[in-house]
């Protein structure tokens, strides 16, 4: 049986049409995906009664966001990059921040897609240009997005990234299935969560896990 | 439908998301196919015999022991094809759902910049370029999103006869 035309040119149409409206760049879904996990991350905050505000790397309030296009400097303030303010009652600040670098145990720099940071920290960083410790990121989020398998490479990245930056409370995020990666973080005892995609319940379970770690933070104080 | 038939369509769509700037689904399913499919497989270990053992002896025959290792299948064309169709699902449907997700949560925000901290000429083959999400892109999203899962049905079911 020849190929059917009509099939081809109908998905031309969707592809063509996608293209048209900038989902071609990947660079920008894997922005987006990011941004997604951090709002989830906000929302999991807000479980536990968080007080959630916005402001600019100059700490003004923002009503429009502006994170990085790939991670960066926390006190970089080329544009009036956005971080949320998360507040709860009787005990410090925290802020999530999107894709800002932090200072692993090793002293190299890591670069954290998604990182809750105790504000104190933030602030020293911003005022002094320097990067925050990892000992100080209470949350932090590998995210990737991929169209297909993700490879096995990223997995092993992860497991790197958190022998110097912590284990506890690090997870890696994708929105696919990827049955190797998984097995390899599982054996390694780190966290993870795939197929995290809007109302899906591995949307859930990340949330839960986010909010868990915000309840052992407050009860800390 | 035979392998053949898979197979051009695979050609075909893939190389329509070359023409439309999206090479980069096409790479990440050809990834995922030249991974193949992991499976476990049933083998013998046989044992060695000492080679040191008294002739006098009636040599033991080896023994067989089972274990599961790991072994890598190829796709059928048919599910290369299925990689590809579901490719196209994260890279568009997935794309509108996470925007309009992010933007229905964040009830009070307006529009969502995306800044890269080099500056233009620094950023390699576009990586990192600046881009916007806002209001205004929910419902072109849905529409896409419908007409996707249209154009995918309609391609699940490419063996029925043509309209």
């Amino acid at each position: 049986m020849p190929v059917r035309k009509d099939l081809i040119d109908e998905i031309e149409g969707i592809i063509s049409s996608a293209a048209a409206i900038g989902y071609a760049q990947p660079s920008a879904t894997n922005d987006v995906y990011e941004n997604y996990v951090w709002a989830l991350c906000l929302q999991a905050a807000g479980q536990h009664d968080a007080f959630i505000t916005y402001e600019t790397v100059r700490e003004r309030p923002a009503t429009s966001l502006v994170f990085r296009t790939s991670p960066g400097a926390i006190y970089s303030d080329i544009y009036p990059y956005t971080h949320a303010v998360l507040e709860f009652a009787d005990c410090p600040p925290l802020e999530a921040h999107v894709g800002v670098r932090v200072t692993g145990k090793s002293r190299v720099l890591h670069e954290c897609d998604v990182a809750v940071i105790d504000r104190d920290e933030a602030q020293l960083c911003r005022a002094e240009q320097v990067h925050p410790r990892a000992s100080k990121v209470l949350i932090a989020a590998e995210c990737k997005f991929y169209t297909s398998a993700i490879q096995l490479q990223l997995g092993r990245g992860f497991l790197g990234l958190t022998s110097d930056i912590h284990r506890k409370e690090r997870y890696f995020v994708t929105n696919g299935r990827s049955p190797n990666v998984i097995k390899l973080i599982a054996h390694h005892d780190s966290e993870w969560e795939c197929e995290v995609l809007p109302n899906s319940p591995e949307a859930n379970a990340l949330s839960h896990s986010f909010a868990r770690a915000f309840r052992n933070y407050k009860a800390a104080f | 439908m035979s392998e053949e038939d898979d197979a051009a369509y695979r050609r075909e769509i893939s190389d329509v998301l070359r023409r439309h700037g999206f090479a980069w689904v096409a790479e990440q399913a050809e990834a995922q196919i030249a991974e193949g499919k992991p499976s476990s497989k049933q083998v013998s270990e046989r044992e060695v015999p000492r080679v040191d053992a008294d002739p006098m002896f009636r040599i033991k025959p080896p023994k067989r022991r089972r274990a599961s290792l790991i072994t890598s299948e190829p796709y059928s064309e048919s599910e290369r094809l299925e990689i590809l169709l579901q490719a196209i699902e994260s890279a568009v449907i997935q794309r509108a759902e996470i925007e309009a997700a992010i933007l229905n949560q964040l009830t009070e925000i307006t529009a969502i910049e995306f800044q890269p901290e080099a500056p233009p000429e620094e950023l390699g083959g576009g990586f990192g370029t600046a881009h916007r999400l806002d209001r205004s892109r929910i419902e072109p999203g849905i529409e896409l999103r419908r007409r996707t899962e249209h154009a995918l049905t309609a391609m699940r079911g490419r063996d029925r006869a043509s309209p």
